[in-house]
């Protein structure tokens, strides 16, 4: 099997949790549906003129940051027009641009193991592709993102019963797989990706979910996982059943 | 059985409240959260599911919560009882005692239209000063009123103060001034009971993505004035789409989210405060059931560090260190339209693991305290507010030795209850602390072993000084060396130390040589020998090191 290893990493870092307005939550790493989107958006955004689909994808996203800062920031917010005294107008819009003091939760220091499996004439594209856009960002615009790694890589499947493994790092499992190794976290209902009927007929993003848990400590003493040697780490494929 | 997931605050908060007003059917025993019913209700790792007839008397439940939650109607009768015993009391009550009593009662009553308009025109001041049984029965009326109509007193109570959280949802609308129970009863509680809401035919709940949406429900400034989402913050949401549609059951989780709040008055404003984290629900629950029960029992200026002492100590086990790292106080203004001010434990990973790491030792301090003139200290959070701002070192140890120095002298003023045993561990979490966050990771090259063995060595001497009957110079030793250790002068401490053993004929511990070469290492070994020297207790562990 081969697989996209993307080593990254990210200064700051917002990975917002959707419906979270007025104080910015995050989650300890970017979610299943901003790495799908990501991928999807580099592997197309040179070859707009063709035919562009959805691609089955499967990923293990990982990763370790420093802390988490509760910043105040001022957001621009689109208000109505009748706040409008002294401030500019977006006459697209027929609104007002105001600044809004918010809360948002920044992760500092972020180091991000990610894994993509998929067709790969696609993650050859994502290859080719990432360094052509402005800039490489994750989550908001304004977190840029630096690449380290850009490797195919052929993992092999490890038993640790011989050879237990403690994870140190940050990583969403499935819920079978934390189950299976007995490993405890924090458990997340996660956006994976969105229906595009459903999206045609009613213009809102509904996703179909899975159920995750964020582990960031604990040991694998029985059972098999992918593995990567390279980087002593499990990989956990989330997502879609890609052959 | 319907199901909701953790997510966003304002949910997790509705969630809180949701199972705040059903508190019938769950318990915390021995620190679990305990279901009483699963076929009503079940508490997953990070969901609950419920039947629909948990809405069975559910709005009565309701509107409990919130009276009892906004507490104005027993304040005001029990302030209105005191005015009377204060009158009565007196035989002959002086005027400015009458006079503020009327000013007060009259404001009381400003801010009370229903109490006042049945109540009728309050009689003035020169007339109650008169005639004092005006006054009097006036009150005595008031609280007659009020026990006769209780009911209606609810009802209105409920209404003004959820209007000041939610928006012109249902029986909160500015227009419903009658039968306000009976409108929520009908739109809420039948509904749900009885699964009659008309369903969107279109869309599906924007939140759960499972149910289908209400019909004509969108989330908006309905739910909650101050969430940031209306209409008119476009940019906020996907595509400029800011219609997003609700389901019933969503809508009722959020619309439960008061009572997932705790309120508190600060510097005489009433505030709210929420507990956000994502561990399970069974924490985030119990989080917020100690900082409910912090909040209003104990007043002391650092409530928040007694409450994050208080989230490190709890008695399970860390599911991750994101979790420490990324638990938050929310507090909210909700009679102004500023944004919530969030407080946090912003610690680094490092401080996460220290803290995972030597949750035990802390324990150990947790009812430890000084007194300094009367005012007392609790030494726990201290320590965590050190920790927090990196400023735990020696210093604060050397503090407490003195203290502890001061009452054993049987001190006025200074009282302590640690002793120095718990001193030692908390000379070995310093040095811990130093090592791993200070030192970013650098090693002291000193085991606890060899401390604690010191630490003996400390103990042994003082039992020989015992021995001798020369227990009076323990003090004047121990002073002599905390002195030393203060300004970190290895020479003084060395020589005091030397003179000492030289006089008893002993042996200087050889780990004193390190201090030598590694100034560092004198305020580990030096307090280790000193906590020794002072306690009365040998630490078996060490002693078998020997």
């Amino acid at each position: 099997m081969k697989l996209l290893r993307i080593k990254a990493y990210q200064l700051f870092a917002n990975y917002r949790k959707p419906m979270s307005f007025n104080y910015w939550d995050t989650y300890p790493l970017p979610p299943l549906s901003t790495i799908r989107g990501w991928f999807h958006y580099i592997v197309w955004n040179k070859n707009k003129d063709e035919n562009r689909h959805y691609i089955p994808m499967a990923m293990s996203i990982q990763g370790v940051s420093s802390s988490v800062i509760q910043d105040l920031q001022t957001l621009i917010k689109f208000d109505r027009k009748s706040n409008a005294k002294g401030k500019p107008i977006l006459e697209g819009f027929n609104k007002v641009l105001s600044k809004s003091p918010t809360y948002v939760a920044n992760i500092f220091d972020v180091k991000l193991n990610i894994y993509i499996k998929a067709e790969e004439k696609f993650l050859n594209r994502f290859i080719e592709n990432i360094f052509k856009l402005d800039y490489p960002s994750l989550g908001r615009y304004e977190d840029l993102l630096r690449i380290d790694e850009l490797k195919i890589i052929e993992p092999e499947i490890i038993d640790f019963y011989d050879d237990e493994h403690s994870i140190k790092y940050g990583i969403y499992l499935n819920k079978d797989t934390a189950e299976n190794f007995k490993l405890d976290g924090i458990h997340y209902r996660m956006n994976f990706k969105y229906d595009k009927e459903l999206l045609e007929k009613t213009g809102i993003r509904y996703f179909e979910k899975k159920d995750v848990v964020y582990v960031d400590n604990g040991t694998l003493e029985e059972g098999e996982a992918l593995f990567d040697k390279e980087e002593n780490r499990i990989i956990d494929l989330i997502g879609d059943k890609v052959e | 059985m319907e199901r909701v997931y953790l997510g966003d605050w304002l949910y997790n908060a509705g969630i809180i409240g949701f199972l705040k007003i059903n508190s019938h059917l769950w318990d915390v025993k021995n620190h679990e959260l305990k279901s009483k019913d699963e076929n009503l209700l079940k508490i997953g790792e990070n969901y609950i599911e419920f039947d629909r007839k948990i809405f069975d008397g559910f709005a009565k439940r309701y509107f409990d919560y919130a009276f009892n939650q906004y507490g104005r109607y027993d304040h005001i009768v029990s302030l209105f009882n005191e005015y009377l015993k204060d009158l009565e009391s007196l035989e002959n009550p002086k005027e400015e005692i009458i006079s503020e009593i009327h000013t007060r009662l009259n404001k009381i009553l400003s801010g009370f239209s229903l109490l006042k308009k049945k109540l009728g025109k309050l009689p003035s001041k020169n007339i109650v000063k008169k005639d004092l049984t005006q006054l009097t029965n006036f009150l005595k009326n008031a609280l007659k009123i009020l026990k006769e109509d209780k009911e209606e007193f609810w009802e209105t109570d409920v209404q003004i103060y959820l209007r000041g959280i939610y928006g012109q949802k249902s029986f909160l609308n500015l227009s419903v001034n009658k039968n306000r129970f009976q409108k929520f009863q009908k739109d809420f509680e039948e509904t749900l009971l009885e699964n009659k809401n008309k369903k969107d035919k279109k869309y599906k709940c924007i939140n759960c993505s499972i149910r289908q949406a209400k019909k004509d429900t969108i989330f908006d400034t309905g739910i909650s004035k101050f969430y940031g989402l209306n209409p008119d913050s476009i940019n906020f949401v996907w595509n400029f789409n800011s219609k997003l549609p609700l389901c019933e059951i969503c809508e009722i989780i959020y619309f439960s989210y008061f009572a997932g709040l705790t309120p508190f008055r600060k510097d005489n404003k009433p505030v709210y405060y929420f507990v956000n984290s994502d561990t399970s629900i069974e924490n985030l629950l119990k989080e917020n059931l100690i900082l409910e029960q912090k909040l209003t029992t104990d007043i002391s200026e650092n409530k928040f560090i007694d409450f994050f002492t208080e989230l490190v100590l709890m008695s399970q086990s860390e599911k991750a260190r994101y979790f420490l790292a990324n638990t938050v106080v929310i507090e909210l203004d909700l009679n102004s339209d500023t944004m919530p001010k969030i407080y946090s434990f912003n610690i680094s990973k490092e401080k996460a693991e220290y803290l995972q790491k030597n949750k035990e030792d802390l324990k150990k301090l947790s009812k430890t305290f000084y007194e300094i003139k009367n005012e007392r200290f609790s030494i726990l959070p201290q320590i965590l507010e050190k920790i927090l701002d990196n400023s735990l070192s020696y210093e604060f140890l050397n503090n407490l030795l003195r203290i502890y120095l001061k009452k054993v002298n049987n001190s006025v003023y200074y009282k302590t209850n640690i002793n120095p045993y718990q001193m030692q561990i908390l000379n070995l979490l310093i040095k811990d602390f130093l090592e791993k966050i200070i030192f970013g990771g650098r090693s002291m090259d000193i085991s606890n072993n060899e401390l604690w063995f010191v630490y003996n060595k400390g103990a042994q001497l003082a039992k020989k000084l015992k021995d001798k009957n020369a227990e009076n110079k323990i003090q004047s030793i121990a002073y002599k060396l905390l002195n030393a250790l203060r300004v970190g002068n290895t020479n003084q401490f060395m020589d005091i130390l030397i003179r000492t053993y030289m006089a008893f004929e002993e042996e200087i511990p050889s780990s004193f040589v390190k201090t030598i070469s590694d100034k560092n290492l004198l305020y580990p070994l030096g307090y280790s020998f000193l906590n020794g020297f002072l306690g009365k207790e040998l630490n078996k562990e060490g002693l078998n090191n020997e």
